[in-house]
């Protein structure tokens, strides 16, 4: 680790802001060297004898604070161009003398002589380097100019320019990739680390551990108790929109000594009196005490809530005034806690309005992504098609062949071709983007533009170097949406995670009812992961009642926290779930096989052999022709909708999601379930991650842990659930999308229509005119 | 009474209707949505094709077509700022909706025709009207008329109740004083042979000083001349029935307000076309879509109107107007116009009462059809009868159907033309990918034929109704742009009829069709060359090509049709009519039967003689019992050709009248049975259904292409002048 830290310290004073790979030697060592070693909690204390800055002379020799700015999983840069951001969120003081370290690794096809990493800092360009850490990870040091960091919210991006070694194709764009480490890729300040936090801006600005994590250890002896509960849900979701954090996660105890050492945030709740029989200093009396912040001597913060009685602890957060959104007031135009803009039915906005600026490619793919939002009743899924207009130029060089493609959410929507040869200038070039993957929230949308070209047929050494652009885009090129309908659907997971749907309208004298089917402190964990995200997505504190399953429930919207063995059979069946004995969530492996995965082998076998006949082939094959060329399932087809199947959960499933309406129709019940208390609250934290989480939708969705991987179920049925006064605009789209998804009843609907009106023309004909 | 539950019934049904259709639908479910709306329209014409049904699957096929226009109106019009694909992908889009505005307005008039009307009994009238018959005659000659006139005799009605004239426009004093000296000489010639023709036939002869308004103006010359109640009207070629006043005058005393009693135009002779692709004993005529359908159609709205001949008018309707009305070119339609909007009633009657010769060169075929498009638009223009006011909203939209059709050639050349610009030009003048071509574009096509089979299917087989519109529209074009500039300057034209084809040659008016399909083959190998050199637009160049093609085939087809097939005379068709007579050869008669008749001779079965008895070229002798009182004589005639087995000999022979009274021996055996030409008619009349009609159109396309090509090669190398000459010949 010496060695490593020293040729680190050499580079960086010779070469000022880039930094090269270090020996390969030290390589192996570096796992450990910048920080996945030290306590999950930041900021993180380096030893003094080992500090980075020491670049900068005048840097004084206390620790440094340490930042990890990655989401957990890191970030990968691919293609001939990327770009990414994060978020950090600074203390007041102590932001001088910063550097950003970015540890790296990128693929071997990515040439070093014109391939760039740009790095910038709240819009400040910092430093420039030359990708080429190809045989291992390699940091760079950056150090970010007094001045530009400010407290609060702080953006750093990186771009990546990548170009191939050998290959010209546009397809050889996809083996670049430039990968972020999440340990070693850090924002120091001079900040000494452990100073006091005082304020809840301090509290904003705990930062995610090496793995992306932001965990918050809390002790609540009395949780037994709902109002702990519900003071503690209510604090999950507080924290949460405070931090903004990827990935926050809770794990609640009874007991000081049983709690987790490597938090990044403490918390304690309870009476005055039962925390201090638990050792917490905490004040006496009839003092409600709204809250104590500080930190711990290891410079974990804490935060303290608590007062005389249960009943007044209810009061002391309403009393508590939170810091609300940084950086100004939230617009309105965007979605709650990011960047996309939310475009409403017939909005349209342009590229300077999504960030992306008019600039020159002289690459063979041009990748530009951009989110935009849409509302949590967003209903055109099925018919709906946006327009992107797009001014763009193409060179000389460009051939016919070419196209232009936008993927949203990950899937193709849409590609033009280009068909003209010799370039051109293509203004307001109509693009139309089917919105099948367009989902409530935020959205990811990526605008390729794949070009052929003679030089790149030919691929002579040094034409991917070449800087003559070939393509320009500008930022006067719009997205418009169509006018869309709005309607909520039930159940619809994905409106639920991307606003907390159809949770939305609980206030604090109507709090949501949530059931918790075991008082612990898993379940009660577990609760305030979901909260707390769904709180974030929001950007919204819901109120909560933690109350038991009674009859009041059928008719009111509710969510379900309650491992699987603790889960009132009446709310199993009416999601739809199977009694965890016949799962693969028995405790008793050997029985759960008895009834419902033997039915499910059997039926396969059924199918199995079905598959084999001619008929069924062909049938199969028709199938396929349609789903290839007009995306077209047979499922589609059906009229009547089937009632969802019984789901048995496998052994490997950590968490299910499910969404149902209620038993009396009106209300919506969510539940989350997992095979142990401990995989509750585990899982539910691994969900709860940004990313994850907006995968969510559909009636239910699993996660794996093992995998690592979400599985949605779409619905069979869908309730739709007004959201705003009913207009013949509205009333016309929401038809429309409804007959889209029931191409069948549209059919119907239509020869009806046909039958009707032939035969009520062939009466009013007899009665016109001549008879005969 | 019921009205009034049915129109608001109606009218929330149809915007149902047009709520659904107008849903911005995605593409899979319009997929879903023209399979079953398509797969519904072949079941219902499969098993219930009539009634109600037939009512329903017209909405069906509405609904494709409503859906199509919708998509096509909101979804693939280039963009504005684009003007080379813009103006001609608007004129596309013009054309199209056209023709979509025809479909409904032919599916207004159409939807319920009424049924043939029951046949009239003329004794049970209480009191027969006096009939004037007019015959109108320009140019025809003396043999033509007498055998019409000899026709018009032979009706069956009291001698003392029926005057025919023959108005003559050929003799009228301004042709006979013309100062061409030839002119002069010949139109005094005519003069005279037909003042003795009518005199002869004891007829009256009328002509006129000048020639003003043409034929309205000839008509309206006669009625001032004459005072009987009805008027009949047969153009010279057109010999009617004997029951055809039997079974028309009826009509008049049934309603007082009648002005006008139309049959149909039945014609012996193929057209141009069908003589060329040799359909005419297979397939229905051209115009019986119109006299077979339309017309009733019409019927239904009280506004079937005179097409010039083979009608009866009331004499105080037309008094009312001033006679014929000369405005346009088209005077019989016109006349129709000013007395429906003064509120006089028409009738139609749906069977075949006079038989008649149409145009058999296809040079005249075009030369009659351009005077019908040019007087249809002087009516839409001059006369706006969508705007009249005495017209009822019915009678316009059917006045609207048959003035708007002739501006087809618009709407055909653009369909023609539209496939190359991208071809050739690579315009996108039509914004769709290609499974949007299949979804609407296809399921539109197949809607519109199967809708075009419902409502004509045994009248018009598929794709005939486009061969005719594209042989027309490349001559027809300019003819209407004439009119739309200058709406009065056509002048009346009359059509000749009795030309002929000696032998297989081009029509003087081929070359614009060799020329359009060299055009089209050309785009058919530019589309193999894009396919090869474009493959990533190869689905759009597969629709288009496509597309192409199938205007390729239809301008193939019109190459068999511009490449006139040779004739001995004149080809018309033999009626069957069995009838007993006596036939001597020699100086012996035998007894034996008429089997058929066509206007020029018979077929006769003798027993007794032997075929030793009859030689080619002999004179011979037909004596039958005539339907016409007081007719009495045999007919001379020339035999042809002989055949015989065991005791019966058949012969072909050859009218050779001599005198008056042959002529109307002649007519007697020809028009006695209107009958037997509803049953030619009706033999015709077989629905082949859209796939086997496609197919056997696809055959006879290929096969007239392969003959059309053939000709032009042989007249390539034929000598060009000689060619030149036989051209001028027929034209003088």
């Amino acid at each position: 680790m010496m060695r490593r830290l020293v040729s680190f310290l050499l580079l960086s004073a010779a070469g000022g802001a880039l930094l090269a790979a270090g020996p390969v030697s030290a390589q192996s060592a570096q796992p450990e060297a910048a920080g996945a070693g030290a306590p999950a909690s930041a900021p993180v204390t380096l030893p003094l004898g080992l500090l980075p800055g020491a670049a900068a002379a005048s840097q004084s020799e206390t620790p440094r604070a340490v930042r990890h700015i990655l989401p957990p999983g890191g970030a990968r840069l691919s293609g001939e161009m990327a770009k990414r951001s994060w978020t950090v969120t600074l203390p007041e003081e102590g932001l001088e003398d910063a550097m950003l370290q970015i540890g790296y690794e990128n693929a071997v096809m990515v040439a070093p002589e014109s391939s760039t990493l740009r790095v910038s800092v709240n819009g400040t360009e910092i430093g420039t380097a030359a990708i080429r850490s190809s045989s291992g990870i390699t940091d760079l040091a950056l150090s970010v100019p007094n001045g530009v960091l400010v407290p609060g919210r702080n953006s750093i991006s990186m771009q990546a320019s990548q170009r191939h070694r050998t290959d010209c194709t546009p397809n050889s764009t996809y083996e670049l990739w430039t990968e972020l480490d999440p340990r070693r890729t850090v924002l120091t300040t001079a900040g000494p680390a452990g100073q006091p936090v005082s304020t809840l801006h301090d509290i904003a600005a705990i930062g995610p551990n090496s793995r992306g994590e932001t965990s918050v250890a809390v002790l609540a002896p009395e949780l037994s108790d709902p109002a702990v509960a519900e003071t503690l849900i209510a604090l999950a979701q507080k924290l949460a929109i405070l931090t903004r954090a990827a990935h926050l996660s809770f794990e609640v105890v009874t007991d000081a000594d049983e709690m987790p050492d490597q938090a990044a945030l403490t918390l304690t709740v309870g009476t005055h009196e039962r925390l201090k029989q638990m050792g917490v200093a905490a004040p006496s009396g009839t003092t409600i005490h709204p809250g104590i912040v500080g930190s711990s001597q290891e410079g974990v913060p804490h935060l303290h809530v608590s007062a005389p009685s249960l009943k007044a602890l209810r009061a002391v957060l309403d009393d508590w005034t939170w810091p609300t959104a940084e950086n100004g007031p939230q617009e309105q135009t965007t979605w709650p806690a990011t960047n996309a803009p939310l475009l409403g039915s017939g909005e349209s906005i342009d590229f300077a309005g999504l960030g992306i600026p008019t600039e020159r490619f002289s690459g063979r793919r041009y990748s530009q992504e951009f989110s935009i939002a849409v509302p949590p009743d967003f209903y055109a899924q099925h018919y709906g098609e946006a327009t992107i207009k797009l001014d763009a130029a193409l060179s000389r060089e460009v051939q016919p062949g070419s196209r232009i493609d936008v993927y949203v959410n990950d899937r193709i929507a849409s590609t033009v071709p280009i068909l003209d040869s010799g370039g051109g200038v293509l203004r307001q070039l109509p693009i139309r983007v089917s919105l099948r993957e367009m989902r409530p929230g935020p959205n990811l949308l990526r605008l390729e533009a794949v070009m052929i070209s003679e030089a790149d047929a030919v691929c002579a050494p040094g034409t991917t170097a070449s800087e003559t652009p070939r393509f320009a885009i500008y930022d006067t090129s719009r997205i418009v949406m169509p006018d869309y309908a709005q309607i909520a659907q039930r159940p619809d997971l994905a409106a639920f995670v991307a606003a907390g749907q159809p949770y939305e309208a609980t206030t604090a004298d109507a709090p949501m009812p949530l059931v918790l089917g075991l008082q612990s402190g898993e379940t009660i964990a577990a609760a305030m992961n979901v909260m707390g995200r769904m709180a974030a997505s929001a950007r919204e504190v819901r109120p909560v009642s933690v109350v038991t399953p009674t009859a009041e429930l059928d008719t009111q919207s509710a969510l379900f926290v309650s491992p699987a063995a603790n889960l009132s059979p009446t709310v199993r069946d009416h999601v739809r779930l199977a009694p965890p004995q016949d799962t693969g969530w028995a405790v008793e492996k050997t029985i759960r096989l008895a009834l419902g995965r033997d039915r499910a082998n059997e039926l396969d076998e059924w199918r199995e052999s079905l598959e084999t006949s001619p008929i069924r082939r062909q049938f199969q094959e028709l199938s396929d022709t349609l789903n290839e060329n007009f995306d077209l399932s047979l499922a589609a087809l059906r009229l009547v909708p089937g009632e969802a199947e019984l789901f048995y959960p496998d052994e490997e499933d950590t968490l299910v999601v499910v969404q149902a309406a209620s038993p009396g129709g009106t209300g919506t019940w969510t539940v989350v379930t997992a095979p142990s208390p401990e995989a509750l609250r585990d899982g539910s934290a691994d969900l709860a991650q940004r990313a994850n989480w907006q995968e969510v939708s559909g009636r239910l969705s699993v996660y794996s842990a093992s995998a690592g991987s979400i599985t949605n179920l779409p619905p069979m049925a869908v309730d739709l659930v007004p959201t705003q006064p009913l207009s013949l605009s509205n009333t016309r789209l929401i038809v429309t999308n409804w007959m889209s998804g029931n191409a069948l009843a549209y059919s119907l609907a239509l020869a009806l229509a046909c039958v009707l009106l032939g035969g009520v023309t062939l009466a009013l004909l007899s009665q016109l005119g001549r008879r005969p | 009474m019921k009205k009034l539950v049915l129109w608001p019934l109606w009218a929330v049904l149809a915007a149902v209707m047009i709520f659904i259709v107008t849903l911005p639908i995605s593409l899979q479910a319009q997929l879903v949505g023209s399979v079953t709306i398509l797969g519904g329209m072949m079941l219902m014409k499969q098993f219930r094709p009539d009634g109600a049904w037939r009512l329903v699957a017209l909405a069906f096929g509405t609904a494709l077509v409503l859906r199509y226009v919708y998509w096509r109106t909101t979804d693939t019009i280039p963009p504005i700022n684009q003007i080379e694909n813009f103006i001609p992908g608007f004129l596309l889009y013009l054309a199209e909706m056209y023709s979509v505005m025809m479909l409904a307005l032919s599916l207004f008039v159409v939807s319920n025709p009424l049924p043939p009307r029951p046949a009239h009994n003329m004794k049970a009238l209480k009191r027969l009207p006096t009939v004037d018959v007019f015959i109108p005659t320009y140019n025809e000659d003396a043999e033509l008329l007498s055998s019409t006139i000899a026709a018009a005799q032979a009706m069956n009605y009291p001698k003392d109740l029926v005057k025919i004239w023959l108005l003559d426009d050929g003799g009228t004093e301004q042709k006979r004083n013309s100062d061409q000296i030839l002119q002069a000489a010949s139109a005094q010639k005519r003069h005279e042979e037909l003042q003795q023709l009518c005199a002869d036939f004891g007829i009256n002869y009328i002509t006129r000083s000048r020639n003003e308004h043409a034929k309205a103006g000839n008509m309206n010359n006669a009625l001032e001349h004459s005072e009987g109640e009805l008027v009949a009207v047969f153009d010279a070629d057109h010999a009617p029935a004997r029951d055809f006043l039997e079974k028309t005058v009826g009509y008049f005393e049934e309603d007082e307000r009648l002005f006008l009693v139309q049959t149909p135009h039945f014609f012996l002779n193929p057209d141009p076309i069908e003589n060329n692709l040799g359909t005419f004993e297979k397939m229905p005529s051209e115009n019986e879509m119109f006299y077979g359908i339309i017309q009733r159609g019409l019927d239904k709205w009280n506004g079937s109107f005179f097409c010039g001949s083979a009608a009866v008018l009331r004499r105080e309707a037309l008094r009312e107007t001033g006679g014929f009305q000369g405005v346009s070119i088209t005077e019989d339609c016109e006349t129709a116009v000013a007395l429906h909007s003064k509120g006089w009633n028409s009738v139609y009657v749906d069977q075949p009462l006079i038989a008649g010769l149409q145009p058999a060169t296809f040079a005249s075929f075009i030369g009659q059809r351009s005077r019908w498009a040019q007087g249809m638009m002087q009516i839409l223009l001059l006369r706006r009868p969508v705007f009249s006011r005495g017209l009822s909203v019915p009678q316009r939209l059917c006045y609207a159907s048959s003035t708007l059709f002739w501006l087809f050639p618009f709407s055909r050349l653009i369909f023609l033309l539209a496939p190359l610009c991208y071809l050739f030009f690579d315009l996108q003048i039509f914004t769709a990918s290609g499974s949007e071509f299949v979804v609407y574009t296809l399921a539109y096509m197949v809607a519109n034929l199967i809708m075009q089979n419902y409502l004509y299917g045994s009248f018009r087989w598929p794709w005939i109704s486009e061969l005719y519109e594209y042989m027309q529209s490349v001559h027809l074009l300019p003819a209407v742009v004439s009119v739309a500039l200058k709406p009065r300057k056509p002048s009346f034209k009359v059509t000749a009829k009795d030309e002929s084809v000696s032998q297989d040659r081009l029509s003087e008016l081929s070359w614009p069709f060799l020329l359009i399909f060299g055009v089209l083959l050309l785009g058919v190998l530019v589309t193999g060359y894009r396919l090869y050199a474009e493959p990533w637009k190869a689905d759009v160049t597969l629709v288009v090509g496509a597309w192409n093609i199938l205007n390729l085939v239809i301008a193939g087809c019109a190459l068999g049709v511009v490449s006139e097939r040779g004739q001995r005379r004149v080809f018309t068709h033999r009626v069957k009519v069995s009838r007993r007579c006596e036939f001597r050869l020699g100086e012996n008669w035998y007894p034996g039967t008429v089997e058929d008749v066509s206007d020029q001779g018979a077929r006769v079965r003798v027993v007794g003689a032997t075929a030793y008895d009859a030689i080619a070229g002999m004179e011979a002798a037909l004596a039958f019992e005539p339907h016409t009182e007081g007719l009495v004589g045999s007919l001379p005639v020339l035999v042809r050709g002989t055949s015989s087995d065991k005791d019966m000999v058949t012969l072909n022979c050859r009218f050779a009248p001599q005198e008056i009274v042959h002529r109307r021996l002649i007519a007697d055996l020809i028009y006695a049975n209107s009958e037997q030409w509803l049953e030619f008619q009706k033999a015709r009349r077989r629905n082949p259904g859209v796939l086997m009609g496609t197919l056997s159109f696809l055959v006879m396309a290929i096969r007239a292409t392969i003959r059309g090509l053939g000709l032009f090669a042989r007249s390539a190398i034929d000598d060009p002048a000689e060619r030149g000459q036989l051209n001028d010949g027929k034209r003088a």
